[in-house]
């Protein structure tokens, strides 16, 4: 199965069309026109379906970047 | 289907779109995964087609309709209702008061924007192609003084106001109503609605009723091509028994005689007759035996429905063969229906494409489940007067397939004796439902195997020189109706026929060449291009075309001479009459 990162890219790729590969790992709202606050949606339902998670409206404001979203799953996977 | 599957088609369509269709999803609410939902629905429903879909402005229903209808033009369209774009106070974003006081308010205002979106989507409908209507789904909030399992009068009187909606609008030709009772099974009132996501986006529904609905209104936008025909077994299928053996005494199919499951079996094929289906018996059964049973009193389905019935003791897929042969209709078209798992298994060897049902007798629920699926195989949105003549005209075809197998000039006899009257008409307005129902369900004798959308039938009309030719056939044996469309597109003095179906229920009567003639003398053509493509099926048409032309036809444009045409042709033996309401 591949891991968190390859999986979590692999959303964004669907939700940012646009987005090449190789900008994946960069991504954020700073960098992406089209990361709006509908994509946010779109974004946190695709992960909470992939992963089984749920996020909170206050964590949905703070996860702005691929980064972000990566490290915040992981610390979820760890609890 | 999850949303991330839902992004993938989406993107895959956007990249490769072999055509651009538009469409309207008009909400009050946030439309978001349900706009997402739907046009995975649609891509999955229309290969190589991207669904582009416009959506409107948040909180406003009744405005969001009416702007549609300030457009250029009106692609097809589904409007889904929420309870809160009757009253904001019967959604959960808003603090008007939930009071059993303001029930009065509450239900005036409901009824004044029902109302505004009745009159919106009736002045819509007069420009869409289609329109999906979807009545409010989520559950109520705890509005009013009663405790949960008592409805209140609120409650009641705001479900009877969007039933008026749709009430009103359930006679517009283009306004069809997704089934509530369906979603009810598909998506159960307590999982529908998303309140988190709703407080935080505006959109109610939860992933699940998201996706019933938008699998739902796709399934209305572009129906599946409803099947053609049924055959069924007798014994044990059309009644309870086994008639040679038991006697006619001894067969069943009413409640006092414990059967009632075969005679509501008969009462679903009866109502399917109604419709045009094709019925007929394949039954392992001495045939006046067979033939003494299904004239019995008992029967609901009166016998002359079925043709041709087949009671014999060879296999049950030689049976079938000799039906399809009669019905000139492929076995994909067909499902047959047999109690014996043995003879579904010998029928589907044969015919792979057949889809194959077992009758579950003595087990109610299961037939029940049965019947809901007939209903859905043969579902058809429109019946027309035509596909009520489909039985008799296919006696008639029997009759003249016979005769067509002696000599030509036995055929020419036989064709001049039917005293047939072929009215070819020409239009340019897309006001023809049965034709573009006959364009989309046709096979065999089909130019190129092009189906259109509402959409692109509509769009086919507003280019210049657009024309529609249909025939409408009748003979001693009674009315055809409307068996033959043609799409021409003329300008200059040059005539691009772009599609073509005629009904397999006319061949061997010479109308395909009176199409042709009619265009050419319509227009004073000394040529016509021809745009086939070869298809699976459409191995009639070729056939006609590599006879007027003495070769197979290349797949592209083909130009036909007046000339070659009026050598090849043969004798014209229908009395043709030609109505040109070009404007």
């Amino acid at each position: 199965m591949p891991n968190t990162h390859d999986r979590l890219a692999a959303l964004f790729r669907e939700v940012f069309p646009s987005l090449d590969t190789a900008d994946v790992a960069t991504a954020s709202t700073e960098t992406l026109a089209e990361w709006d606050s509908m994509a946010t949606v779109t974004l946190v339902s695709v992960i909470e379906e992939e992963f089984g998670v749920t996020l909170t409206l206050e964590e949905l404001t703070e996860l702005t970047s691929f980064p972000a979203v990566l490290a915040w799953l992981n610390a979820s996977n760890a609890r | 289907m999850k949303l991330v599957d839902a992004l993938r088609i989406n993107n895959a369509a956007r990249r490769n779109p072999g055509r651009t269709l538009p469409f309207n999803l008009l909400t009050g609410f946030t439309p978001l995964h349900l706009q997402t939902l739907l046009a995975a629905a649609l891509h999955g429903r229309l290969p190589g087609a991207y669904a582009h879909i416009a959506t409107g402005w948040f909180g406003d229903l009744a405005g969001n309709i009416e702007r549609a209808n300030t457009e250029d033009s009106v692609p097809s369209s589904a409007i889904v209702i929420e309870w809160s774009d009757l009253d904001a106070r019967l959604g959960w974003r808003a603090l008007g008061g939930w009071s059993h006081l303001a029930a009065g308010d509450v239900l005036s205002a409901a009824s004044a924007s029902a109302d505004r979106i009745v009159a919106g989507v009736q002045a819509l409908a007069t420009r869409a192609p289609l329109i999906v209507l979807a009545l409010p789904s989520a559950p109520l909030p705890p509005i009013g003084h009663t405790p949960r399992s008592r409805w209140s009068n609120l409650e009641v009187a705001v479900h009877g106001v969007a039933i008026r909606i749709a009430e009103r609008l359930m006679l517009q030709p283009n306004v069809r109503l997704l089934n509530l009772d369906r979603l009810a099974r598909l998506s159960a009132i307590d999982v529908r609605a998303d309140l988190a996501g709703d407080l935080a986006t505006g959109f109610p529904y939860s992933m699940h009723h998201a996706a019933v609905i938008a699998g739902m209104i796709a399934d209305i936008m572009i129906p599946v091509a409803p099947k053609k025909g049924l055959i069924t077994d007798l014994d044990d299928t059309l009644w309870r028994g086994i008639v040679g053996d038991d006697g006619l005494d001894g067969i069943a199919n009413t409640l006092e005689s414990k059967a009632q499951e075969h005679g509501l079996f008969q009462q679903l094929l009866a109502a399917l007759a109604d419709q045009g289906v094709l019925l007929a018996v394949a039954s392992k059964n001495d045939p006046a035996i067979a033939d003494r049973a299904l004239r019995r009193d008992a029967q609901v389905i009166d016998a002359d429905r079925f043709f041709p019935v087949h009671a014999t003791w060879e296999p049950k897929s030689e049976s079938v063969a000799r039906i399809l042969t009669v019905w000139n209709v492929g076995p994909e078209s067909v499902v047959f229906v047999d109690d014996s798992e043995l003879e579904l298994a010998e029928v589907k060897s044969r015919y792979p494409e057949m889809e194959c049902l077992r009758f579950p007798r003595g087990d109610a629920a299961s037939v029940v489940e049965l019947l809901w699926t007939l209903r859905d195989r043969f579902g058809a949105h429109i019946v027309e007067d035509e596909d009520r003549l489909r039985l008799s005209s296919i006696r008639n075809a029997e009759v003249l397939r016979t005769v067509a197998s002696g000599s030509a000039s036995q055929l020419d006899d036989f064709l001049a004796s039917l005293s047939a009257t072929l009215t070819i008409t020409l239009d340019c307005s897309a006001d023809d439902s049965r034709s573009l129902q006959l364009i989309n369900k046709t096979n065999q004798f089909n130019l190129n195997g092009r189906r259109l959308s509402d959409d692109e039938w509509a769009a086919f009309f507003r280019l210049p020189g657009a024309v529609r030719l249909t025939a409408d056939y009748s003979d001693k044996f009674g009315s055809l109706g409307r068996i033959a469309v043609m799409l021409v597109e003329v300008q200059h003095g040059s005539a691009r026929i772009v599609g073509w179906v005629m009904s397999c229920r006319s061949f061997s009567r010479r109308i395909e060449y009176a199409c042709l003639r009619a265009v050419f003398t319509a227009f004073d053509l000394a040529e016509v291009q021809i745009e086939f493509q070869p298809t699976s099926r459409n191995g009639p048409l070729a056939l006609f075309l590599e006879k007027l032309l003495g070769a197979p036809p290349a797949p592209g444009m083909i130009t036909l001479s007046r000339e070659l045409f009026e050598a090849s042709a043969p004798v014209e033996t229908s009395t043709v009459t030609l109505h040109n309401r070009m404007t």
